[in-house]
């Protein structure tokens, strides 16, 4: 609880200045970039993503430095069968949000330039259609303290 | 005319109490048996279901590139196998196996699991020892590209967790085990015997 506290203290959701936007219009709650083991070169984001604007957003782009390349991914269950698929954009309705979590969406990360460090404060730019702009960041954590999968 | 009449009659009644007899008796009835020995490759090399016999295992296809259903079903089974106390839990061997033989290898695998819980197994193999393994199983993987992703490939797979008894017979799979009781309750009464 007390961690959860100290996590929620320590993201103040900034947008981007460059639009007609104010900061408290998009937010990216509850972040965190999944632990991997040291070899691995890839990983993934979850949060929620949270559009309180009169307008659907289309996420078009996440921007950082932590790997060469960022996805955005969907995850999809056909009899039985897990279906990871890249997209290339992603709706976040107005006043609505999307949820990127284990077994649904995430921001995958390909080629990790390093190993992912649990004391860093990795940051990202999400782009939205139509130049809009939020910057956010993330920190590490092992997978499994979340549970709100369904 | 008449006599062919009761012919049509007696013929419909046998065919029809022939055709009854199969479901009253589903047992005669051949199924697919599931499981069975195998050998794949580990860190350490060659490495066969056998050679943990008298261990209760439980067997997960998946890949370390995979990046949300292979780590939740691992951190999964770590916290179910964590409540067993640690006499029961040293008679359970899991066993992860990559079925994405191009990217991965043994050591990865291991290292893969080692991040997850402390003795598993993790193994992979070449083509045809992969397919076979899975085929044995009744288990799904199939290699899908990504033309516009800089994962050029992902491997689509299904999600389950196989329970094989001490004496290496496929018992039941699972894609459940956290929320739903069955899977526990099971491990607990295969260990009794
Ligand atoms: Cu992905």
């Amino acid at each position: 609880m007390k961690k959860l506290l100290i996590m929620i203290l320590l993201f103040p959701m900034l947008a981007s200045s460059s639009g007609t936007m104010t900061e408290s219009h998009i937010t990216f709650e509850s972040q965190w970039i999944k632990a991997v083991p040291a070899s691995s070169k890839m990983s993934a984001m979850f949060g929620k993503l949270t559009n309180n604007t009169g307008k659907d957003l289309k996420l078009i782009e996440v921007k950082g430095t932590i790997a060469k390349n960022i996805e955005i991914h969907t995850h999809k269950k056909v009899n039985g069968v897990m279906k990871m698929r890249k997209v290339s954009s992603l709706i976040i309705p107005s006043k609505g949000s999307l949820e990127f979590k284990p077994m649904h969406e995430h921001i995958m990360f390909i080629g990790l330039k390093n190993k992912l460090d649990k004391s860093k404060k990795y940051e990202f730019t999400f782009v939205f259609d139509g130049g809009v702009e939020l910057k956010t960041s993330a920190t590490v954590k092992k997978m499994g303290g979340h549970s709100h999968h369904h | 005319m008449k006599f062919l009449l009761v012919f049509i009659c007696l013929f419909i009644s046998v065919s029809c109490t022939e055709e009854k007899k199969p479901k009253s008796r589903p047992s005669t009835l051949k199924v697919k048996k599931f499981g069975g020995e195998f050998t794949l490759q580990g860190s350490q090399g060659d490495w066969s279901l056998s050679s943990t016999s008298g261990k209760l295992r439980v067997m997960y296809f998946g890949f370390t590139t995979c990046p949300d259903i292979c780590p939740l079903a691992l951190t999964k089974l770590n916290n179910v196998l964590k409540k067993l106390s640690p006499e029961k839990r040293a008679k359970i061997q899991p066993v992860f196996i990559s079925v994405d033989y191009k990217r991965d290898t043994p050591a990865k695998v291991q290292e893969y699991v080692d991040f997850f819980g402390k003795g598993y197994v993790g193994l992979t193999g070449n083509k045809e020892s992969i397919e076979k393994v899975v085929s044995q199983y009744g288990a799904y993987f199939e290699f899908v590209e990504l033309k516009d992703s800089a994962l050029k490939y992902t491997v689509d797979h299904t999600s389950r967790y196989y329970l094989i008894d001490q004496k290496g017979n496929f018992h039941k799979s699972y894609t459940e085990i956290s929320k739903e009781p069955n899977f526990i309750v099971d491990v607990e009464t295969l260990l009794k015997k």
